[in-house]
């Protein structure tokens, strides 16, 4: 955990006082000691009470593009440990939520904290307590996967040499490291969302935002991502994760928010939602809370195509 | 790694962004930039080529017509070019910024803790590779060609920074374009508009005394008159005049407008 708390220290700088991974500073009078006996983060839900602060908190937000009410309203509350799913079909608001939530963009109407930081007002505190890995590639096409990330470290604070022995760690750590030199436009899709995560993961932020992190990968690539995954939920992140794939949602997540129109319209863990409907699969609940079928033009759901079905 | 511990209250982190980082950060995209460069070379093209293609074509062509013999014309045709190519170079800023807005790692610079300057700092910054490579293959083919500026090594070092200085205060312009405008393509298209009668309607290249009076009135008070005028002094002569004064005035009411304009467009969208 030694790169994160250089990345604090760096980047905010003249604060000292936040040497500690955990970001509760041992200096600057910050007092309350982290709750070390609580979550170990990998049940992450439930475990984890008491007095940690919110890993995310959103109230009544609502942003719209032209005549498109793309966010129309949504709260969250999402502790901190754990994976938590955005499930909802395309358009359904997922990433306008992601882009406020990772200070992209301001909300039109509501409020969002990120551990206790307003997204808006205090929006550079709030990123340098997260990591986003977008729909779309966030990488340099023109460079190679080791440029990409030895930028994205110096960026972040850290030294030269630290850069690059973090870029060749995280590149060995994502079985990239073959292709290191090489340029980006000879990489597969899943070699870039790799690279794409992996570039997210520099500075070790608590929390990690994965915007559809396998849409479009082939299934063997998708495992790997959701090993991956699973991983840094272990080493103790809190991961908010959209997705249109049902069964993603429901192996990875430990609570998810059904998102329909820009709105929640449930939002509880896998068991409980199917529970409460008396339904076998996430789509069956969907399907009873809105109408509509998640994903009824995507029948080619690469892990479990009978899901599809319902 | 190691776990991380949950975090009861929320995190001491500063707000502030020192100079230091910020500094830090533009050079680091300053860096980026020119790893791009070293990547795709190929964006140096039209910075190279075109003081190659000018200068040949207009001396041989016009060389004769103009001036008599094609050695009599280079003292008055390099500084044109010059001042044709550095407000060419310039336009690149605008047209990478819209590039570089257009794809989604800017989206990933939008969320990291850095300086929110730091990615047009470091394009601007950059861009003085470029300027440096296309003054210095002009002055390259005048002496190709014959072109030993009469007042000598200061002062054709002298020279080359105005024309620097010129391009990198232009590159505002299209930067604040680059900004406003939806995509690339149209940011060049329109720079091109502006700045192809702005050369070509300028003492750059012919006499200014064959032109009708109309046009005359125009080249008088056209900037790009004022700097090919200024040049041409001080590569032939070796002395400052007037026009290098209002060229100064010029470049300074043109940061004075648009740096202000870009730097707001910039705060809204990244």
């Amino acid at each position: 955990m030694k790169q994160q708390a250089a990345v604090f220290s760096n980047s905010a700088s003249g604060v000292g006082g936040n040497a500690n991974a955990s970001g509760v500073g041992s200096a600057g009078g910050a007092g309350g000691n982290a709750n070390a006996g609580g979550a170990s983060g990998a049940s992450g839900v439930g475990g984890n009470a008491g007095n940690a602060v919110l890993a995310i908190e959103a109230q009544g937000l609502k942003k719209a593009f032209k005549d498109n009410q793309a966010v129309d309203g949504i709260d969250l509350k999402v502790t901190q440990g754990g994976i938590y799913g955005i499930l909802g079909p395309n358009g359904a608001g997922k990433t306008t939520t992601i882009n406020i939530l990772a200070t992209l963009m301001r909300p039109d109407a509501g409020t969002a904290q990120v551990f206790g930081y307003d997204v808006v007002r205090e929006a550079q505190q709030v990123r340098q307590l997260i990591g986003l890995t977008g729909q779309f590639a966030s990488v340099d096409e023109n460079l190679t996967a080791t440029e990409n990330l030895v930028i994205f470290g110096r960026l972040l604070g850290l030294s030269r040499a630290a850069a690059k022995s973090k870029a060749a760690a995280l590149l060995e750590e994502f079985a990239l490291s073959e292709a290191a030199r090489r340029p980006l436009s000879n990489f597969s899709g899943g070699m870039r969302r790799r690279l794409d995560l992996a570039a997210s993961l520099i500075a070790q932020p608590p929390l990690i935002f994965l915007d559809e992190p396998t849409t479009g990968l082939d299934p063997r690539t998708r495992n790997q991502m959701w090993e991956t995954i699973r991983r840094l939920v272990r080493e103790g992140s809190t991961i908010l994760l959209t997705t249109q794939y049902l069964d993603e949602a429901d192996q990875l997540a430990d609570r998810i928010a059904l998102i329909d129109h820009g709105r929640v319209v449930a939002e509880d863990t896998p068991s409980n939602l199917k529970a409460s409907i008396g339904a076998k699969t996430l789509d069956e609940v969907f399907l009873a809370l809105t109408g509509n079928a998640i994903d009824p033009l995507c029948p080619l759901d690469p892990v479990n195509p009978f899901e599809q079905a319902a | 790694m190691t776990t991380m511990t949950p975090i009861a209250t929320r995190p001491v982190i500063s707000k502030h962004i020192g100079l230091g980082t910020t500094l830090r950060n533009t050079l680091t995209m300053a860096y980026r930039a020119l790893l791009k460069i070293k990547h795709t070379p190929d964006q140096l093209v039209d910075v190279m080529l075109q003081p190659i293609l000018f200068t040949l074509m207009f001396a041989f062509i016009f060389g004769g017509a103009i001036a008599g013999s094609m050695g009599d014309y280079l003292p008055t045709l390099i500084p044109g070019i010059l001042a044709q190519t550095v407000i060419m170079a310039s336009v690149t800023t605008g047209v990478s910024m819209r590039e570089d807005m257009e794809k989604g790692v800017f989206n990933r610079f939008k969320s990291l803790p850095i300086a929110r300057i730091a990615p047009l700092a470091g394009a601007l910054i950059t861009d003085f590779v470029r300027y440096a490579i296309a003054i210095s293959l002009t002055f390259l083919m005048g002496f190709i060609l014959g072109y030993f500026p009469a007042a000598g090594a200061l002062w054709i070092l002298g020279a080359g920074l105005l024309a620097m200085l010129t391009a990198w205060c232009m590159s505002w312009i299209f930067a604040w374009l680059g900004l406003i405008m939806r995509t690339a393509q149209s940011v060049s298209g329109l720079s091109m508009m502006i700045l192809m009668p702005l050369t070509f309607l300028s003492n750059a290249f012919v006499p200014v005394d064959t032109l009708p009076w109309f046009l005359q009135g125009f080249v008088g008070v056209n900037p790009v008159s004022h700097l090919v005028a200024a040049m041409r002094e001080m590569l032939n002569f070796g002395i400052i005049g007037a026009d290098f004064w209002w060229t100064l005035v010029g470049l300074a009411a043109i940061v004075a407008i648009f740096a202000p304009l870009t730097l707001r467009a910039y705060k809204r969208t990244a």
